[in-house]
């Protein structure tokens, strides 16, 4: 196959990428059977009594009454929430995921609490890990493949 | 997503495993695998370029999100086999393993309403999931290191071509 031929198939794949993307974008609300931190945000007082799944970051804990703040991510800046129920042990800076009901005063009452990251040093573990698991594949790779320059391709070394 | 280390030592012993039977996976094609594993975690490039940017230049909202899912690693997984110049076929069919292997494992992670997320995109949007790990379980880390070490330890002095 021709170089040419396939540099037009990786932007055809390119395309592709943002075809789906913009395909995933238009279609997530009606597959997310719960009121998102954008529909929050926008009206939060219409989807109180809904109930909602929400992740967040940890701004704050009141251990004494099983609260935590958390901040979540939407189209127009972080909403504030304070979630009610909380019994998992948390830090400020780590991160959860809510699945309750949307109360009045931006309150969540908390069915369901998954810790995803215990502190915001988790996430520096992750990132560490990962890094590691990319060096890896590019060390193991090269070892056995090269770029051919000419072919403008990878080859078996 | 599990993080990195894990997607890519889980394909590693997967694939060398199999190479003890299967004559036709050398040790050429277990990195082609792991790099089929890090498809998924493409979607890290929203970390460098804002989704924000591109709605702006395409004009309609976007998502990086079906990176990481099935329609994703097909797709991605076909624009790199054609950066190289031999064995498409094999190198294809390595890569889109490595990443569904990926996806699988992601798709045991906990939510807390109990369906995944939305790796199987465009199939099915959120199928349920055992909720077996959390990303940060270091737990999970742990396992896969041993694993790969284990398998590295085999193939080097009992299975593998060097023996």
């Amino acid at each position: 196959m021709r170089p040419s031929l396939r540099l037009f198939g990786i932007v055809l794949v390119g395309l592709l990428v943002l075809g789906m993307g913009v395909h995933y974008d238009a279609n997530y609300e009606t597959n997310w059977p719960y009121p998102t931190g954008d529909a929050l945000e926008t009206d939060y007082e219409s989807h109180v009594g809904d109930r909602t799944f929400l992740f967040g970051t940890v701004q704050a804990v009141d251990r004494e009454n099983a609260t935590v703040e958390i901040l979540v991510e939407t189209g127009r800046g972080p909403l504030p929430l304070t979630v009610g129920g909380v019994e998992q042990s948390v830090e400020p800076g780590g991160a959860v995921q809510v699945y309750g009901t949307v109360e009045p005063d931006h309150h969540l009452a908390a069915d369901r609490v998954v810790v995803v990251n215990p502190a915001g040093s988790s996430l520096v573990f992750k990132y560490g890990v990962s890094l590691v698991g990319a060096l890896l594949v590019v060390v193991l790779f090269f070892r056995r493949w090269r770029f051919d320059t000419d072919g403008l391709g990878f080859e078996v070394r | 997503m599990a993080e990195l280390l894990t997607h890519v030592l889980l394909v590693y012993v997967l694939l060398t495993v199999a190479g003890w039977r299967i004559d036709a996976i050398t040790d050429r094609w277990v990195p082609i695998g792991m790099a089929g594993a890090a498809i998924p975690d493409l979607l890290k490039v929203e970390r460098l370029v804002d989704e924000r940017i591109l709605e702006g230049l395409l004009g309609v909202p976007f998502s990086y999100a079906p990176i990481s899912s099935l329609g994703g690693v097909l797709v991605v997984a076909g624009g790199l086999t054609l950066c190289f110049t031999e064995s498409r076929r094999r190198v294809f069919g390595l890569l889109v393993a490595g990443g569904v292997s990926s996806l699988v494992l992601d798709g045991l992670r906990m939510y807390a309403d109990g369906h995944a997320g939305f790796w199987l995109y465009p199939l099915w949007w959120r199928p349920p999931t055992p909720n077996l790990y959390v990303t940060s379980d270091p737990r999970v880390t742990v396992v896969a290191v041993l694993a790969g070490a284990c398998v590295f330890l085999l193939d080097r002095y009992v299975f593998g071509t060097a023996q």
